[in-house]
């Protein structure tokens, strides 16, 4: 069959009809169609996570830019942009947002940005060592009672956030929480009477008022960096641990034999073998730090007087109490501009420290 | 040497003794909140154990309703929700990690990118517009509803998770398989799948905690309190300062870890612990 077609060709060739082309386009076709199908396949696999991400993620942000615009309000929210009284104002949300023209007492576009970055920052700074640190602890041989300390470790990773902050935001409670409670009862251990009564999450004159120059930090910030580091730093075990195993033992034979000390052997071999590893999960840390809603929200809603508020916590204040949907929506555009921004920066860094490992 | 060995060995105690207290103490407060039948509403002295130790604030949560809305429902809600979302991520999840881990075709890079994207963007960025969308959608204040949104919540740390997972699983293995005849899903299923599981039941559990301790957001669209979830109900109880006693609070936490607890003692011994602090005494 095949045959008596290409003799046809053939013929038809030498009648001059057809060149030989049409054979070869012919096979080229028909591979093209596997190939095709070949290179169907991912897009299938992509095909109904990005249905759903498009309708619940992609499509509401570009919403949320056109709100960003406008002046939105409660009586639209129906309706959306079909409102009929919905007024275009240009920029004049995101110049409120920035040079103060909120109606919002006690908010200051610069303050929440720098305390943001700071409350991310200082997390990330001691959860990782903490997690390193621990998990090279737990990794030594011929330590006692591992089993206990890792059934005990994972109780933060297994216990529901919200949970967490529940249990936190009743310790730190000014007049019944248990470190107050706790406080008192060390006291009286030491012959004191007096009983004491921290605002921890209320106060908000700055124990140290000198620390950022967008004016102090209030108790709750530390509060809530001892609660915070309870729930953060199981997380960098987990990676540290993992980066640790992958460690030939090779390299520490090797430097026992060189005489070096324990302490040398994990400066010189421990931390820059950890480094690969650290570095991005450091970085996811501190974007999971930097827009930690939940926990913030629920322990102190960024108060007192908005001195904790993180810029996801005011997005939020915006949506909900305030109920300006116009500024929200270009405040969250800023948020988006601003975590892009740190997206872009850490990729480079990981991607920089990727290539350090390789090499 | 060997006296410096027991130094050594004294200290690492001791500091791991330190860090087990401050894991343990807040979680043992709650405990003994949750056990006192002596507290009439707030804890006034500070103490260890519960003064008289009775179940009756376990038992007194069951049958107080939230907005008349029975207790069983919201543990039903929430576990309704958060497995939901937590199936709908691994199963979107996986496919797109997959996809992204094995196959190499035009619009990798942008799709891998705006995927990270997503993930470092926060879901209150886009409240508002969400809300138009699932009132258009009709689903708005339905438990559908806010699986699905949850679900897309936890995508993100899902994709970052198991790529990395189905890319250590070797691709000769997979290769193997095929030339012996298994086709793509029995591939998938009986090489990619059992190698990744850790990664995936990771994955699994934290998309459950995300859903199941989410409340912010959920209580900006639900309007019947029909489908307002446990966490919610914790949130409001919290919110409405404290008229609770705090016993009631500490039962209510409690019973709401014990589905998380017995969910984690089911995988514990085979993967997360694996997972978590690897093989390390062999």
């Amino acid at each position: 069959m095949v045959k008596a077609d290409r003799d046809d060709l053939f013929a038809l060739t030498k009648i001059g009809i057809f060149s030989e082309e049409p054979m070869a386009t012919i096979s080229v076709s028909a591979k093209r169609k596997t190939d095709f199908r070949r290179a169907f396949i991912p897009y299938l696999y992509l095909l109904p996570a990005f249905v759903v991400l498009g309708v619940i993620t992609f499509y509401p942000l570009i919403y949320q830019v056109i709100i960003s615009f406008t002046d939105f309000q409660t009586k639209d929210l129906l309706l959306g942009l079909n409102s009929p009284k919905l007024k275009f104002i240009g920029l004049q949300n995101y110049k409120d947002i920035i040079f103060g023209g909120l109606p919002v007492q006690n908010f200051e576009f610069l303050r929440v940005l720098v305390y943001n970055f700071w409350w991310a920052i200082t997390n990330v700074i001691l959860h990782v060592p903490a997690g390193v640190l621990i998990a090279t602890l737990m990794n030594t041989k011929g330590i006692w009672f591992k089993k206990i300390y890792r059934a005990i470790y994972v109780l933060p990773v297994v216990i529901p956030p919200i949970v967490v902050g529940t249990v936190w935001r009743n310790i730190f409670d000014e007049q019944y929480g248990a470190m107050n409670q706790a406080l008192t009862w060390i006291g009286q251990l030491f012959g004191s009477t007096n009983v004491v009564h921290l605002r921890w999450l209320a106060e908000y004159l700055p124990p140290i008022s000198w620390l950022l120059p967008t004016g102090g930090l209030p108790l709750a910030y530390y509060a809530m960096m001892i609660a915070n580091f309870w729930l953060g730093w199981p997380f960098m075990v987990l990676v540290a641990t993992g980066a640790l195993q992958s460690i030939p033992r090779e390299l520490y034979e090797a430097a026992e034999i060189d005489g070096a000390s324990k302490s040398y052997q994990f400066w010189h071999v421990t931390v820059p073998l950890l480094k690969p590893a650290m570095i991005p999960a450091a970085m996811y840390g501190f974007t999971l730090s930097f827009n930690l809603f939940n926990f913030v929200y629920f322990m102190t809603g960024g108060g007192p007087s908005r001195m904790t508020e993180i810029l996801v916590t005011f997005a939020y204040d915006l949506v909900r109490n305030l109920r300006l949907f116009g500024a929200a929506g270009a405040f969250s555009v800023i948020i988006f501009f601003v975590v892009v921004g740190i997206f872009l920066f850490t990729n480079r860094l990981t991607r920089a420290t990727e290539s350090y490992a390789e090499s | 040497m060997r006296k410096y060995l027991w130094v050594r060995q004294i200290l690492s105690q001791l500091f791991l003794i330190i860090v087990g207290i401050y894991v343990i103490l807040p979680i043992w407060g709650m405990l003994r909140l949750a056990f006192d039948g002596s507290l009439l509403s707030r804890p006034t002295e500070f103490r260890f154990f519960p003064k008289v130790f009775s179940l009756g604030p376990l038992f007194s949560v069951l049958d107080r309703p939230y907005q008349s809305v029975h207790f069983a429902t919201l543990l039903k809600n929430s576990l309704v929700v958060s497995l939901g979302a937590a199936l709908l991520a691994l199963v979107l999840g996986a496919s797109l990690a997959y996809a992204f881990a094995r196959f190499h075709f035009p619009g990798r890079k942008p799709g891998l990118f705006i995927l990270l994207l997503t993930a470092v963007i926060p879901p209150i960025a886009f409240a508002t517009p969400l809300y138009i969308v699932l009132s258009i959608l009709q689903i708005r204040t339905s438990l559908l509803g806010l699986t699905i949104v949850y679900a897309v919540f936890a995508i993100p740390f899902c994709i970052w998770n198991m790529r990395a997972a189905f890319q250590s699983v070797p691709r000769e293995l997979e290769e193997a398989a095929f030339l012996d005849g298994a086709g793509y899903l029995s591939t998938f299923r009986y090489v990619t799948l059992p190698l990744a599981l850790p990664s995936i039941a990771i994955a699994a559990l934290i998309s459950f905690l995300m859903a199941y301790s989410e409340f912010a957001i959920g209580w900006l669209f639900v309007d019947k309190a029909q489908t307002v979830t446990l966490s919610m109900a914790i949130y409001a109880m919290v919110q409405s300062g404290n008229a609770q006693p705090w016993s009631i609070l500490g039962s209510l936490v409690v019973i709401m870890s014990i589905p998380v607890i017995v969910i984690f003692a089911i995988f514990q011994r085979t993967l997360l612990e694996r997972m978590l602090f690897g093989a390390l005494d062999s």
